[in-house]
């Protein structure tokens, strides 16, 4: 084995290291430099930047001669330290022994146990159980291999460590840096110190503790003063769960929970429903939110082996025998036992894949058409493919997809794609499952629907855990679609399918249905459900915005109908008598655009007519006629989706700053006014401009005290209203007199439908995924909450995560933040949900395997000492108290004897024996009685260390060897 | 360090209010300092923009003028999205015009996208006779957690006032507004006062 000899840095001479002035030019300045920050290390105060997991790092870059070197520091701290900010140099505990030994002797001799060890940044700490030290790494190509360089760098360490009174010691690494080999030196106090590690492949060397003892013995001297004391750690992995302790989340297959059948009482009835009755959040998940179809948890079980570590914290080299022959180190016999499960790195979790999934579109600029492309165009043109819908629109009843759907409601779902007919190619969602997919979407087409929409989206479950309540709370802001309707529907299951059912073909075609049954809700006239009543509210996100905007067409374009249908009945509605006309507010009214092309005729033809009437307006007599003035109908403002407010807005302040610029703009907002004048005059012919006033804007009339002959009070338009050439008169001059029911439409519904379908058919992949993204976030957010609150234990969600699903969701429709910002924000929302998702699911399988352990104590203890407990979720080493005889202690035992048996390894379980341990760790120590530590020389006078890891093929052992050097 | 001349942010206040309180004068007076009674009644929404220096830092502010006509008010709470700030305005010498602040609050709240918007209460025309006193004024104020002011967009008074403070307050509310181009702003957040009154100095 070349190298595996340790160079003995003890008995080597500083001073005839190099012969060679040219290099020794570079030798001094190399060393210079070690110095020069060893000095900067040492004073230095603790500073949190440079401090993670409890222990401060620094590096820097040093050269010697061309080769370029890291020199890194490390140092680590309790957490009472780093709050109070004290220097390490006082924190050292004094110890009773009269002799001054340097840190890292004093470590040896105090009684602080080896394990569970702490987190660090590099193992040397772990090797030589160390909290300070420096190590030097060539950064070069190669690293340092030659013993005669080695020699060169332990040299300037140790005139540095002289130098600058250092008493940590500085390690070189050595021969490559995918082993963790390193040399180092100390000097201080009189001592010097070497710490030499071996590593050997082969078998040649002893594996028993006796072997050891043997090693540690020739190294130090055989006459030992002292016993030598020892601390032993077996390891033991498991690495296949036995069927009985896999703890797998099986969430519920899209499609099973689709195709529910209805139940008497599974759906939720609207009538019995008491609004006021919270439900539990079962019932929540299942018929309010649909969270039910949102997957969650991971494949497999989340922790890929557990490791069982057998510990006997203090033996002597006299007490134990442990040989080829015979052992005393068994697990039965360990007083200590500890246990990690370590999680699976590859485990693949449903929620992440979910919205990842979605996310991933984002750069998918592709219309949906050319991801259907291939199917449509190879089986039919745009012709015949339109003309296909004609046909289906055109008698819906005999096109029923599927016999047997009750068509009371008017409703059915048409399906053009793939229509087995047409196509030969296989559809990327089958036609039963889309089926499955249009009945979730859209229930009311099925008289007895399993799955309806509740009839409000505002239900809260009954949460009982205060974490969870605030949480939800704080999710008001998000801006998505109503909870559990049709728009928080359709991006679940978007969801789901890309994930799990087909990918990005299963979008578009699953969008593609979606369209044409909106399409044909349109032809047919019906509402679309799911979906809040009203104009957009601005509060939801765009794709729900447009939805609604649909659905006020649809409303517009029944109500149309409607009065159509009346005007066949009684064909003299208009020439009716003014007072029988209706005095509902809310009566629909709408404008008829064939007739309006010659409205000035008409106007003229029927002056003396009122039409349009809405109802008397008070007491208000006309000023010239002295007849009741009459509020006309009037057309109702137009319902706008964000985008179009924003662009609307745009076009607004584009139109400048200055006065011409807010003329301009009360022009483009004079058309509503316009109309409302029209049919002000029309229901009142006769009317001036002040009766108009009178009505529209009655603080612009400046009433006196006296009364007119009509027993109106006289007045007279405010200053503001007289000026002469202002936009009011001018708009009254040019308004003629029109009822609504002949002016242009304001809102051009059939127009909007069209926009808004025809929009709906060119999005990309990109696009879905921004309209989607919203809801996704939304609902994967209450999932993560939904499955905290299940928890039988406390499960703290982040706090600021709400306010960041809030953030995110801002960031889409059509006022965006930048790309970046956007990445930015989903990048932290999503590792955000991971983790909870991934913290969630471990607290399950844990839960799973040790029922009768309180997790909820581990994770507490966790909080407190996290130095010790590593940096995920669940501790590292829990102590099994009790070890093998205690309940958990059997519960491994069986763990262990499942693997074996799954394996085959085992006939009975009569046989079973933990075996060989994956690993083994010795620590020798030797610590002189206090008699001979200030008179001996050589090893005996002063406490000596080694460690060692045994495995199957490699040795390592690290030894910490100090010898006087004051006493000659 | 009002040296440079770059803008911190873009903010986007709203004026509401009944018609002929006085919001488009107390906007010209702001945004041009002069008043003038010959202005038309407002049609729809119009708009203005105005630099302020608020600490240091420059503020743009665009400000959204309203009708207040009952029949405009079905078309203008579209462009109430967004906006940081509102003002919402009365008349002292108008009874009528404080008893129907209610309805505003609600439209206010049901149509701003921003559910931290700072809102602020302005008192016009005290330069005329008043039917409502100043501590009327401050009651309705406080009771829906607003800032409050008098002003005049005839004599001056006040006015200059009430868009800094409520420009300042905008500020100081965190998530409210965004960096125009990420500088550091030099925040000097004002005491946590319960009441949320200004009392205004200038
Ligand atoms: N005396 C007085 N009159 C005012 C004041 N502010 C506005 N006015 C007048 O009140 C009327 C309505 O003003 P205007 O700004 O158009 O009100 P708006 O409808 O709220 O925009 C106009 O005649 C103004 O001249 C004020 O501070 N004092
Ligand atoms: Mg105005």
């Amino acid at each position: 084995m070349k190298n595996s000899e340790p160079v003995d840095v003890l008995s080597m001479d500083v001073d005839d290291q190099f012969e060679d002035f040219t290099t020794a030019s570079d030798w001094e300045q190399f060393t210079a430099r070690l110095e020069q920050l060893l000095s900067e290390w040492l004073g230095k105060p603790v500073e949190p930047e440079n401090v993670t997991n409890n222990w401060v790092v620094i590096q820097e870059k040093v050269t010697f001669s061309d080769f370029p070197f890291n020199f890194s520091y490390y140092r680590r701290v309790t957490t009472a330290e780093l709050n109070d900010g004290s220097s390490i140099m006082e924190s050292m505990e004094p110890v009773n022994t009269s002799p001054s030994y340097p840190p890292y002797i004093l470590r040896m001799l105090s009684s602080e146990p080896d394990f569970p060890p702490c987190s660090t940044p590099c193992p040397v700490s772990e090797f030589f159980s160390l909290e300070e030290f420096a190590v030097l790494t060539s950064t070069a190509a190669e690293p340092v291999h030659k013993e005669s360089r080695l020699k060169l760098l332990l040299s300037s360490a140790c005139i540095a460590l002289n130098n600058t009174t250092c008493n940590f010691p500085i390690f070189i690494q050595y021969h490559g840096w995918n082993q963790n080999y390193y040399y180092g030196v100390a000097e201080s106090g009189g001592v010097r110190t070497a710490f030499q590690m071996i590593r050997l492949k082969s078998v040649m060397i002893p594996t028993y503790l006796s072997g050891l003892i043997d090693v540690f013995k020739s190294k130090i001297g055989q006459s030992l003063s002292a016993p030598i004391i020892i601390t032993a750690h077996f390891f033991y992995n498991m690495n296949a769960w036995h069927e009985d302790f896999t703890y797998d989340s099986f969430p519920p297959e899209l499609f099973d929970v689709l195709k529910v059948e209805h139940t008497e009482n599974s759906g939720v009835s609207g009538e019995t429903d008491k609004e006021s009755t919270r439900v539990s959040i079962n019932q929540w998940s299942q018929f309010y939110s649909q969270t039910t179809i949102i997957p969650f948890g991971s494949m497999d079980d989340p922790f890929s082996s557990l490791e069982l570590v057998c510990g006997w914290p203090t033996l002597t080299d006299d007490i134990v025998v442990d040989s080829s022959t015979y052992t005393d180190l068994e697990p039965e016999n360990s007083p200590e036992w500890h246990f990690s499960l370590k999680l699976d790195a590859n485990a693949d979790f449903r929620l992440r894949d979910v919205i990842e999934g979605i996310w991933n579109l984002n750069t998918e600029y592709v219309s949906i058409k050319d991801v259907l492309g291939k199917s449509i165009e190879d089986n039919e043109d745009t012709a015949q493919y339109t003309s296909a819908l004609d046909r289906l629109t055109a008698d819906p009843v005999s096109q029923l997809p599927v016999a047997g759907i009750n068509t009371v409601i008017g409703s059915a779902h048409r399906r053009l794609l793939y229509s087995p007919s047409l196509y030969s190619d296989l559809p990327p969602i089958s036609s039963e499952n889309i089926d499955a997919s249009l009945r979730f979407l859209f229930p009311d087409a099925d008289p007895n629907p399993s799955l309806p929409y509740p009839s409000s989206f505002d239900r809260v479950p009954d949460l009982k855990k205060d974490a969870t309540i605030n949480f939800w709370e704080n999710l008001q802001g998000v801006k998505s679609a109503p909870i559990g309707s049709l728009v928080w529907r359709l991006a679940t299951l978007i969801g789901n399918l890309h994930a799990y059912n087909g990918g990005n073909m299963a979008v578009a075609h699953m969008w593609t249905e979606f369209v044409l049954e909106l399409r044909y809700r349109l032809e047919k006239s019906t509402l679309i459900c799911g979906l809040e009543r009203g104009a957009p509210n601005s509060n939801s996100c765009l794709l729900n915005q447009k939805l609604q905007m649909l659905n006020c067409c649809i409303e517009k374009k029944i109500a149309r109908a409607e009065k159509e249908n009346e005007k066949n009945v009684s064909e003299d509605v208009e020439f009716a008598e003014p007072e029988q006309e209706s005095e509902d507010d809310d009566e629909f009214f709408d404008c008829d655009d064939t007739i309006n092309s010659n409205a000035n005729e008409i106007a003229v033809a029927k002056f003396v007519k009122p039409t349009g009437r809405l109802r008397k307006c008070g007491r208000l007599r006309l000023l010239n006629t002295g007849e009741p003035m009459y509020i006309p109908i009037t057309q109702d403002p137009a319902p706008l989706t964000e985008d179009v407010v924003e662009e609307q807005a745009k076009i607004l302040v584009e139109l400048g700053n200055d006065a011409e610029g807010s003329e301009m703009r009360a022009k483009m907002m004079s058309a509503s006014l316009l109309s409302d004048m029209e049919a002000f005059k029309a229901a009142n012919p006769g009317a001036i401009l002040e009766d108009f006033v009178r009505w529209y804007s009655p603080r612009d009339w400046i009433e006196s005290d006296d009364i007119d002959k009509f027993g109106n009070k006289i007045g007279e338009l405010s200053a503001r209203m007289k000026v002469p050439g202002n936009l009011w008169i001018d708009v009254w001059s040019t308004a003629q007199s029109v009822p609504v029911r002949r002016q242009k439409r304001l809102f051009d519904d059939t127009r909007e439908a069209e926009k808004v379908l025809h929009w709906m058919g060119n999005q990309t992949l990109s696009d879905i995924c921004h309209l989607l993204f919203p809801c996704i976030v939304h609902a994967a957010a209450l999932k993560v909450a939904e499955e905290a609150e299940k928890l039988s234990l406390d499960y703290q969600l982040p706090v600021n995560l709400p306010q960041q699903v809030s953030q995110l969701s801002r960031c889409f429709g059509h006022i965006c933040g930048s790309a970046s910002e956007t990445n930015a924000a989903k990048n932290l929302v999503l590792s955000s949900l991971s983790r909870c998702e991934g913290e969630i699911t471990q607290i399950r399988s844990f839960q799973h395997k040790f029922p009768s352990i309180d997790l909820t104590k581990i994770l507490k203890a966790k909080q407190e000492h996290k130095e010790t407990y590593g940096p995920d979720f669940l501790p590292k080493h829990i102590k099994i108290e009790g070890g093998y005889r205690s309940d958990v202690g059997k519960t491994i035992r069986e763990i262990f004897i499942k693997e074996q048996c799954v394996s085959h390894l085992l006939e009975s379980e009569n046989e079973f024996k933990f075996g060989k341990p994956a690993k083994r760790v010795f620590v020798l120590k030797y610590i002189p009685p206090k008699s001979i530590a200030n008179e001996s020389v050589g090893y005996l006078c002063l406490p000596q260390r080694m460690s060692c890891l045994v495995k199957e093929d490699l040795f390592v052992s690290a030894g910490t060897f100090s010898l006087r050097t004051d006493l000659g | 360090m009002a040296s440079s001349d770059e803008i911190l942010t873009t903010l986007k206040i709203l004026i509401i209010g009944q018609s002929g309180v006085g919001k488009s004068s107390l906007l010209l007076r702001f945004t041009d300092d002069i008043f003038d009674p010959d202005q038309p009644a407002t049609i729809g929404v119009d708009f203005k923009v105005k630099t302020l220096s608020i600490d240091g830092n420059l503020v743009k502010l665009a400000i959204w003028d309203t009708a207040g006509q009952e029949r405009f008010r079905t078309l203008t709470p579209s462009y109430y999205r967004g906006a940081q700030g509102a003002i919402l305005v009365y008349d002292v010498s108008s009874r009528a015009s404080f008893e129907r602040l209610e309805p505003w609050l609600q439209e206010l709240n049901t149509y701003a996208t921003k559910s931290n918007i700072v809102k602020m209460l302005v008192g016009n025309k005290i330069d005329k006779d008043r039917v409502v006193t100043r501590e009327e004024g401050l009651q309705f104020a406080r009771r829906h957690s607003m800032l409050f002011i008098e002003a005049s967009a005839k004599s001056k008074e006040g006015v200059q006032c009430a868009f800094e403070e409520l420009v300042q307050k905008v500020i100081q509310t965190p998530g409210l507004w965004e960096s125009d181009n990420r500088q550091g702003f030099s925040l000097q957040r004002g005491g946590e006062e319960a009441a949320s009154e200004s009392w205004c100095s200038c």
